[in-house]
């Protein structure tokens, strides 16, 4: 049967939380501004490109096909 | 002669969409599982184009710059449970995969019919996936006869627009099956990338030097814009994000994805890169709903059309052209893999499962398309009653169609879940998702979905103690 690992489940479910309330509202601001954006954007941005990349590598490691 | 263009690319999009139906190679034979579920052939190419072009309907082109322009960055909750919906899809859609691949599953309702038979579960559940998909299927209509009215200038009619996309959706659909709606989600989900992509870069480029000046111009204009919770409250943010990306799983047209695939790790791969693809289209449409609030001199009829009435305005002709063809695969790829679902639910879970048990094979494909033409017509005159924001029909749709989720996961997951424990969780969650919608509105401003899925889970824990264990055999079949 077809499980997620550990750290594939701990790994989504820390990054879930910093775009959740309460952590969300520390960065629901604009000040400081990153590369242009206002924090409020570039936070979200940040971790959705971090998921990303995280899931591709976990494909390749702890999650990889036998 | 110019304003002709448009009209001219879509026409020869049109006649694309058919040929590459009629393919010979694509065209679908007699075969259930081929014309279900594509012989659980798909590769990664055409399974993450055809996920994404289902994922992002006309509703990221039409009605997300819509959003953007209404409840500023609080619109990013669209962008959050995308991409944690694809998270959920890497970790669960495997395993859907290899229950579907194992039992021959070709539905949502198969696999929970299967794991707790019940006929009751699997018509509850199969119900439940073609209502809801109605409204959904009629939001696309209406975002491609917004397009094709702004694209002929006005000449095409709402009611026409929608009738054209209807009579070229049918076409193709009842040539080739999934494999019809999957290689020409290909070819529309790159001819949506390019037109989202660069239907942003236009419209900023054209007011701003760079994203810096047009942060700049949104702080000074409009700063509400960069706050979440001016947007949407807290507790209705966060409800909305953990409904919808456990609701993307749900959707019936997307969870037969999980059993086209050729294997596991195309779905995981498809699920890792699929919020790249999220993060070009968000990011792109929020830059151009910025850029038009706080610059363009422009008026438009409503939200949902601002965006390409801009480009209307200001892009070369045959780039609105493009942008307004990506606006209708967009919308076209989402509303041919529901449609396609829609049969496949009737015709299978309820005709051929529940009532009709021996019917031959052509007999069902071919019931099936009847069903999808049927449920088209159905969308086709919802859309003609357009609301005034598209995507309060998506979200108010979730709602119902989330309630699937518990005892989807107990189903893949929790041995001692019984039949009796999810039944009354899957009916309970909807009872209280639909009251909680229109009677007693989000209390505590927690969505109703939510709130639904709650009473779901916990009366299906309870319920499932509470009753005898699933048989040894059911175990024996599903956790091996």
């Amino acid at each position: 049967m077809h499980k997620p690992k550990r750290i594939t489940l701990i790994f989504i479910l820390v990054l879930y939380l910093l775009v959740m309330w309460p952590i969300l509202t520390i960065f629901s601001r604009v000040e400081p501004r990153i590369l242009g954006f206002p924090l409020s954007v570039f936070w979200p941005l940040l971790i959705f490109a971090v998921l990303t990349v995280g899931m591709i590598v976990l494909t390749y490691t702890a999650e990889k096909e036998e | 002669m110019e304003s002709w263009v448009p009209s001219i690319l879509m026409i020869v999009y049109g006649v694309v969409v058919i040929y590459i139906a009629r393919h010979p190679k694509i065209r679908t034979t007699l075969n259930m599982e081929d014309y279900f579920v594509a012989g659980r052939t798909f590769s990664f190419l055409v399974l993450y184009m055809t996920v994404a072009a289902t994922t992002y309907s006309g509703l990221a082109l039409m009605g997300l710059p819509g959003l953007y322009l209404n409840k500023g960055i609080g619109a990013f909750f669209v962008f959050t449970y995308i991409s944690f919906g694809y998270a959920i899809l890497y970790m669960i859609g495997p395993r859907i995969w290899e229950v579907g691949k194992e039992h021959g599953y070709a539905t949502q309702a198969d696999l929970l019919g299967g794991r707790f038979d019940s006929s009751l579960i699997r018509g509850v559940s199969a119900v439940t996936g073609f209502v809801l998909m109605f409204p959904y299927i009629a939001a696309g209509f209406i975002a491609c006869a917004y397009v094709i009215n702004i694209l002929t200038y006005g000449t095409v009619s709402h009611w026409l627009g929608s009738l054209i996309i209807l009579a070229i959706t049918i076409v193709y659909i009842w040539l080739g099956g999934i494999k019809a709606v999957g290689w020409t989600d290909v070819v529309q989900g790159f001819i949506m990338l390019v037109a989202l992509i660069g239907s942003g870069y236009i419209v900023v480029a054209n007011y701003f030097p760079g994203t810096t000046a047009l942060f700049d111009a949104v702080i000074s204009k409009a700063p509400e814009k960069l706050s979440i919770a001016k947007g949407y409250s807290w507790p209705m943010y966060t409800s909305m994000i953990f409904m919808m990306m456990w609701g993307l799983l749900s959707w019936p047209h997307v969870f037969i994805r999980m059993y086209t695939a050729k294997s596991k790790k195309v779905i995981k791969l498809t699920s890792a890169i699929g919020p790249v693809g999220c993060f070009v289209v968000y990011v792109s449409m929020m830059l151009a709903a910025f850029a038009i609030l706080t610059a363009s001199p422009h008026k438009f009829p409503a939200p949902d059309k601002a965006l390409l009435t801009e480009l209307g305005h200001i892009a070369p002709i045959w780039f609105f052209g493009i942008v307004g063809i990506g606006a209708l695969a967009a919308a076209m790829s989402t509303i041919d893999s529901q449609a396609h679902v829609g049969g496949v639910i009737i015709a299978r879970d309820i005709i051929q499962k529940l009532f009709k048990k021996k019917a031959e094979e052509g007999k069902i494909v071919n019931l099936c398309r009847i069903i999808i033409v049927i449920g088209l017509i159905g969308s086709y005159i919802i859309s003609l009653y357009p609301p005034k924001l598209l995507w309060n029909i998506l979200i108010a749709a979730y709602a119902g169609v989330s309630q699937v989720i518990p005892p989807m996961i107990a189903a893949l997951y929790w041995k001692r879940a019984t039949r009796e424990g999810a039944a009354t969780g899957l009916i309970a969650g909807l009872i209280i998702a639909l009251l909680f919608s229109y009677v007693w509105k989000h209390p505590l401003g927690v969505h109703a979905g939510v709130w639904g899925m709650v009473v779901n889970a916990v009366l299906l824990i309870i319920m499932s103690y509470a009753t005898k264990p699933p048989s040894a055999e059911t175990l024996k079949r599903f956790f091996k």
